[in-house]
C-alpha cells in the first residue's frame, strides 16, 4: 500500500522549514516593530551607531561559532579579552609603541585559547567545564595584573580603530575570512565532522587533537581582537570588560540557528544572529528600557532559541519517522 | 558475583576518599594554625562555622543534581533572589513569616521553571541554567534597582547569633538538612531511583521508574534548598546585597566534585560535599587572614577545580585502560 500524500509530513517539512528560516523572520520583525514604534530608527545614522553596537559582540560569536560547530564551547572569551586588554593597558602605560601592544593583546589571546585547548584535548575534560573554570581564573588574574584600576587617558592613535567605519570593516573582513575557512579548507570541512561524530571523525583519520586546539586558539585570537575593537570605540581600559560577553556570543550563535550539539549550522547564520542582538538592544535601549534588564532579555531570547532549536530537531525525528513508516508501507 | 564486587568497590573508593577529605582537613587545619596562632579563638571558630553553614545547605541541593545526572547553575541566584524578595515585602509592610514564605516560593518558582525547561526542550542543562541564572540576576537587580536590601527584623538576624553547647544554630540547621537528605538519599525508594537514574537514565526509564517527575523533585528540591540557604545568608550578613552569590556556583560545584561526586551522574554522598565545603571554607578564609589579595580566590578556586575534575576524568580512563590490559594478558595466555 502506498501514501500518495502524508498530510502530516507536509506540514512538517513546511514547520521545519519555518524554524530554519526563523533567523530571517524574527530580523525582518522586529526591523518593521521597531520602524514604526521608534521615530528616527529607521536612519542611516542610527544603522551606522548599530554597527558599531554590533562590532565587538560579532567577533567573538563568529569565533565562538567555530568551537560550537566543532561539538564544544567556549565560556571564557569575556575573560580572554579582558585578560588580554588588562596586559594591553600595562603596555599602553608602559608607553610601548601601539603595534607592539597589539601585539602582545593577540598573543595573549592565542596563549590563553591554547591554554583552553591543551586542557580540553590532553586532559580530556569536557569544554564547558574547563572553559568554566578558566573564565574565572582569567578573570581574577586580569582584576589582580590591573589592581582593579582604570586605565583612562589612552592616545588618540587607538581611537582610530573604533571609529567610523572601522569596526564594521574589521568584523566583516573577520567574517568573510571565516565563512572561507569553513566552506572551503579542510580543516573548516572536518570541524563539521567533528561535531557531527567525534568518534568516527578520529576513525576516519581527521587529526581532532590539532583541529580542537586550533579552535580553541582561533577563539582567544578573536576574542582578543574584540579587545582591540573594544578600547578603540570605549577609550579605556578595565578589568571587568566583557563580563557576560560569552553569553551574548552564545545567544548570537544560537539564534542564528547554530545548534549547539555541534555539527552543524554556519558563520553566515552567526553574523544575522549579532546583527538581531545588536538591533534588538540598540531599539530597547532608544525606547526606554532600564540597562538593567539587558541581561533578562538576552537570556529570554537565548531560551527561545533553544527552543526553536529542540522545536527543529523533534520534527526532524519525526518526519524522519513518517519516512520510515512510508518505506515499510510500499 | 561481579555487580556485587563493583558495588563493594565503590563504597570503600567513597570511604576511603572521605577519609582522605579529613586529613586533609586536619592538614590544613594545623598549618594555618602554625602560621597564625589566633586561629584557634572560638569566636572565629564559630565564625567559620556560621560561613559554611549556608554553604553546606546548598551544597546538599546541588550533590543530588549531579547524582541524578543534571547539572544547576543558577543556585547562586536564586539563593540572591529568595533573600532580596524577603527583604523588600517585609519592608513594604507584610508580616515576616508571610514574606518568608513568599521568598522561598519565588525560589521555588524560578527553579521550576530552570526545570520546566531543562525537562521538556532535552537540551543541555547546563546552557539552560546559565541562561535562567542571568535573567534571575537581572529580575535581582530590576527589583532593588541595584540598591542592597537591609532591615530584617531583630529577631530573624539575632537567629544567627545562638549558639546551642557552644555550636551556632544555623550550622546545626545546616547538618540537620544534610542528615535528613542523606538519610532520604541511601535509605528510601526515591533516593535509590536517583542514583539509579544518574548511572543510565534510559535504563531507569526503561525499568519503569518516571524519570521526569524525579527530575522536577531534584530542581525543586535544589531550589527550595538554594532559596532556605538565601535566607540563612540573609540572617547572617543582616543585608542581602543584589550581587550575592555571585562567585556561589563555582565555590560550591568545586567543594561537591572534591567530595567525590562525579558530573557524569550516578555516584556521590553528601558527607563528601559537607567535608569538601569545609575545605573550601577553610582554605578562602586562609586568604583573607593571611592578607593575600582576595581576588586570587577565582584563580584559586578555577584551578582547584580543573585539576580535580581532570582527576576524575584520569580516573576513569584509567579504569578503562586497566581491565583492557588483563584481557589481553589471558588471550595472550
Amino acid at each position: 500500500m502506498r501514501r500518495s500524500f502524508n498530510k502530516n509530513t507536509f506540514l512538517n517539512k513546511f514547520f521545519i522549514n519555518i524554524a530554519d528560516k526563523a533567523i530571517f523572520i524574527l530580523l525582518i520583525l522586529i526591523i518593521l516593530i521597531f520602524s514604526i514604534t521608534i521615530e528616527g530608527f529607521f536612519s542611516i545614522n542610527n544603522f551606522n551607531n548599530i554597527s558599531r553596537q554590533i562590532a565587538v559582540i560579532g567577533i567573538i560569536s563568529v569565533g565562538i561559532t567555530l568551537a560550537i560547530i566543532s561539538g564544544g564551547i567556549d565560556l571564557s572569551v569575556g575573560s580572554i579579552m579582558a585578560l588580554s586588554v588588562s596586559l594591553g593597558g600595562v603596555g599602553i602605560t608602559e608607553g610601548l609603541p601601539l603595534y607592539s601592544v597589539y601585539l602582545i593583546i593577540l598573543v595573549t589571546g592565542i596563549i590563553l585559547g591554547s591554554i583552553n585547548g591543551f586542557l580540553i584535548t590532553r586532559l580530556n575534560i569536557k569544554e564547558i567545564i574547563v572553559t568554566l573554570g578558566t573564565l574565572n581564573i582569567y578573570r581574577g588574574a586580569a582584576i589582580i595584573i590591573t589592581k582593579g584600576i582604570w586605565v583612562t587617558g589612552i592616545p588618540s592613535a587607538y581611537l582610530f580603530i573604533g571609529e567610523g567605519y572601522m569596526p564594521i570593516l574589521l568584523f566583516s573582513v573577520v567574517s568573510i575570512i571565516l565563512i572561507i575557512i569553513t566552506k572551503y579548507t579542510i580543516f573548516g570541512i572536518n570541524l563539521y565532522a567533528i561535531g557531527g561524530n567525534e568518534q568516527s571523525s578520529i576513525f576516519s583519520g581527521v587529526p581532532t587533537i590539532k583541529y580542537k586546539m586550533y579552535v580553541y586558539m582561533l577563539c582567544g585570537f578573536f576574542s582578543a581582537l574584540a579587545g582591540i575593537v573594544f578600547i578603540g570605540r570605549s577609550g579605556f581600559v578595565q578589568p571587568q570588560v566583557g563580563v557576560g560577553y560569552e553569553f551574548s556570543a552564545i545567544t548570537a550563535v544560537v539564534i542564528g540557528g547554530t545548534s549547539i550539539a555541534g555539527g552543524n549550522g554556519s558563520i553566515t547564520r552567526t553574523i544575522l544572529g549579532s546583527i538581531l542582538m545588536g538591533i534588538l538592544l540598540v531599539g530597547l535601549t532608544m525606547l526606554g528600557i532600564n540597562p538593567i534588564w539587558e541581561d533578562a532579555i538576552t537570556g529570554i531570547l537565548l531560551l527561545l532559541a533553544i527552543f526553536i532549536d529542540s522545536l527543529r530537531f523533534r520534527l526532524k525525528e519525526r518526519g524522519l519517522k513518517n519516512y520510515e513508516i512510508q518505506l515499510y508501507e510500499s | 558475583m561481579k555487580f556485587n564486587s563493583t558495588k563493594v568497590n565503590i563504597n570503600k573508593e567513597q570511604y576511603v576518599s572521605n577519609i582522605a577529605l579529613i586529613i586533609i582537613i586536619f592538614v590544613i587545619f594545623g598549618i594555618l594554625i602554625l602560621l597564625v596562632p589566633q586561629f584557634l579563638n572560638y569566636g572565629f571558630f564559630s565564625e567559620l562555622l556560621k560561613r559554611s553553614s549556608e554553604l553546606i545547605i546548598l551544597a546538599v541541593g546541588v550533590t543530588i543534581v549531579f547524582i541524578s545526572g543534571g547539572f544547576d547553575l543558577t543556585f547562586g541566584s536564586i539563593m540572591a533572589l529568595s533573600g532580596i524578595v524577603c527583604g523588600t515585602l517585609y519592608n513594604t509592610g507584610l508580616t515576616f513569616p508571610i514574606s518568608f514564605l513568599i521568598g522561598i516560593l519565588s525560589g521555588l518558582l524560578a527553579s521550576f521553571i530552570n526545570a520546566l525547561l531543562i525537562i521538556k526542550l532535552r537540551f543541555e542543562p547546563i546552557i539552560i541554567s546559565l541562561a535562567m541564572m542571568q535573567v534571575v540576576r537581572s529580575v535581582i537587580y530590576g527589583i532593588t534597582g541595584g540598591k542592597t536590601v537591609v532591615g530584617f527584623p531583630e529577631s530573624f538576624i539575632n537567629m544567627s547569633e545562638i549558639s546551642v553547647f557552644g555550636i551556632p544554630l544555623i550550622f546545626l540547621i545546616a547538618i540537620f538538612v544534610a542528615i535528613i537528605c542523606s538519610l532520604f538519599l541511601t535509605k528510601t525508594v526515591v533516593g535509590r531511583y536517583i542514583y539509579a537514574m544518574g548511572g543510565n537514565e534510559r535504563a531507569a526509564s526503561i525499568t519503569g521508574i518516571r524519570t521526569d517527575r524525579i527530575k522536577y523533585f531534584v530542581y525543586l528540591l535544589n531550589g527550595f534548598l538554594a532559596s532556605f540557604g538565601g535566607l540563612i545568608f540573609a540572617s547572617r550578613a543582616n543585608s542581602v546585597p543584589p550581587n550575592t552569590g555571585l562567585n556561589v556556583p563555582l565555590e560550591v560545584i568545586t567543594a561537591v566534585i572534591i567530595g567525590g561526586t562525579l558530573i557524569s551522574g550516578g555516584v556521590g554522598s553528601i558527607l563528601g560535599s559537607f567535608l569538601g565545603i569545609f575545605i573550601m571554607v577553610l582554605l578562602l578564609n586562609s586568604f583573607n587572614i593571611l592578607g593575600i589579595n582576595p581576588f586570587w580566590n577565582l584563580i584559586f578556586v578555577g584551578v582547584i577545580m580543573i585539576l580535580v575534575i581532570g582527576r576524575e576524568r584520569l580516573n576513569t580512563i584509567f579504569s578503562k585502560i586497566i581491565p583492557r590490559k588483563k584481557f589481553l594478558k589471558l588471550i595472550r595466555k
